[in-house]
């Protein structure tokens, strides 16, 4: 398989980048909802906290990457077989992902860096603190971060039916172009 | 002629300050707490390994003390502003206004009135219904009197201290904190002015 794409379908790279970032957002929107249900004794009160920064840093990164390959890679575009309704449906959806993939991140570092204190990234170093942000924005960060995160996972939904509705209604073989 | 005004002005509040001492109740027992003075602070262990302690920073309440009246005539009432606790650390702070602990949108103030008295003017046992998240339970402790009498600046003071144990689930806070952090302990510091 190909590293970039095509104009004919998605390489190994872009293929790859979708599958761990989905999976990251799975990941951290069940890790998020289980952990902030812990008790303070809990032995991963803390650890659950640490273990989410650090992975949402990491699909931070997966998505950085993600955006800069679909730029400089050619892409095969929509399906020709779609409607326009579809394409415009299908446009404004991967759109939503997008911004979602950076907004959830950016208000969960802002959220956890507020007092100016940085984190550690799975114990390798240290994510630096860039700016310490007042309580008020901190509880705005934390209202973002929260809608935007469970909001994802309806459009989440509405993405990955809609694949699989062109795959099994319409036959028009749309999970192949994603799958290795 | 220059002190003319002056003179009418002290006479004015000399009658101003006779009319007031006039409307005052022949026994002056009745109290009102300085807040600026007086120190509600609560401790709980940590893990148990150390102190946590905090305190309300907004306090309000009433006093009767009087001791020739014997020792049933005295009362205190006093109002905390659960939203003012303060344990130096914001985030935990923000936790403790929850609903896992005070609850300040549901129950913004926690109450102690006394029911009843048995001592002398140096101290003794208080008892009364305390009142923290809805739950009113009767209490009882020691209060000792630090001191009492006349401050630098014309009006009469009286100080108390005392301290009382409760333990969280009785008033419904059963938010887990570890086995050593089920109780939690109320260091009340009161002083109060005589109105």
């Amino acid at each position: 398989m190909k590293l970039r794409n095509s104009t004919g379908g998605y390489g190994l790279v872009s293929k790859l980048l979708h599958w761990l970032i989905a999976l990251g957002i799975l990941g951290l929107t069940a890790l998020g909802w289980w952990m902030v249900g812990l008790s303070y004794y809990d032995s991963w009160y803390n650890r659950g906290l640490e273990l989410h920064r650090a992975l949402g840093m990491a699909v931070l990164v997966l998505a950085s990457l993600f955006i800069v390959w679909k730029l400089i890679s050619p892409s095969p575009g929509l399906q020709a077989e779609l409607t326009p309704v579809e394409k415009l449906g299908a446009r404004i959806a991967h759109g939503i992902l997008l911004l979602a993939m950076f907004l959830i991140p950016v208000t969960g570092y802002a959220i956890s860096t507020s007092a100016g204190s940085g984190f550690s990234f799975f114990g390798l170093f240290e994510v630096p603190a860039v700016i310490a942000i007042s309580d008020a924005s901190r509880d705005l960060a934390i209202d973002l971060h929260y809608y935007i995160a469970y909001g994802l996972l309806a459009v989440v939904a509405i993405h990955a039916g809609a694949a699989i509705k062109h795959q099994f209604i319409d036959k028009h073989g749309t999970l192949r172009r994603m799958l290795f | 002629m220059k002190l003319q005004p002056l003179k009418t002005l002290t006479g004015f509040s000399l009658a101003t300050a006779f009319l007031a001492s006039a409307a005052l109740p022949a026994s002056a027992a009745e109290y009102k707490i300085d807040p600026t003075h007086s120190f509600i602070e609560f401790k709980t262990i940590h893990l148990g390994f150390s102190w946590l302690s905090g305190r309300f920073n907004k306090i309000d309440g009433t006093m009767t003390y009087d001791p020739a009246a014997g020792a049933e005539a005295q009362k205190i009432e006093l109002t905390i502003d659960t939203a003012s606790l303060d344990t130096n650390h914001a985030e935990r702070d923000k936790h403790l206004r929850s609903a896992d602990f005070f609850d300040v949108e549901n129950h913004p103030t926690a109450t102690f009135v006394s029911t009843g008295f048995e001592g002398n003017e140096n101290g003794g046992t208080l008892s009364g219904d305390l009142t923290l998240l809805g739950v009113t339970k009767p209490i009882s402790f020691e209060i000792t009197k630090i001191g009492e009498g006349e401050d630098p600046w014309g009006g009469y003071r009286a100080g108390f201290e005392g301290s009382y144990t409760l333990t969280r689930k009785d008033f419904g806070m059963d938010y887990n904190l570890g086995p050593a952090a089920e109780d939690v302990v109320i260091d009340l510091m009161i002083e109060a002015i005589k109105q």
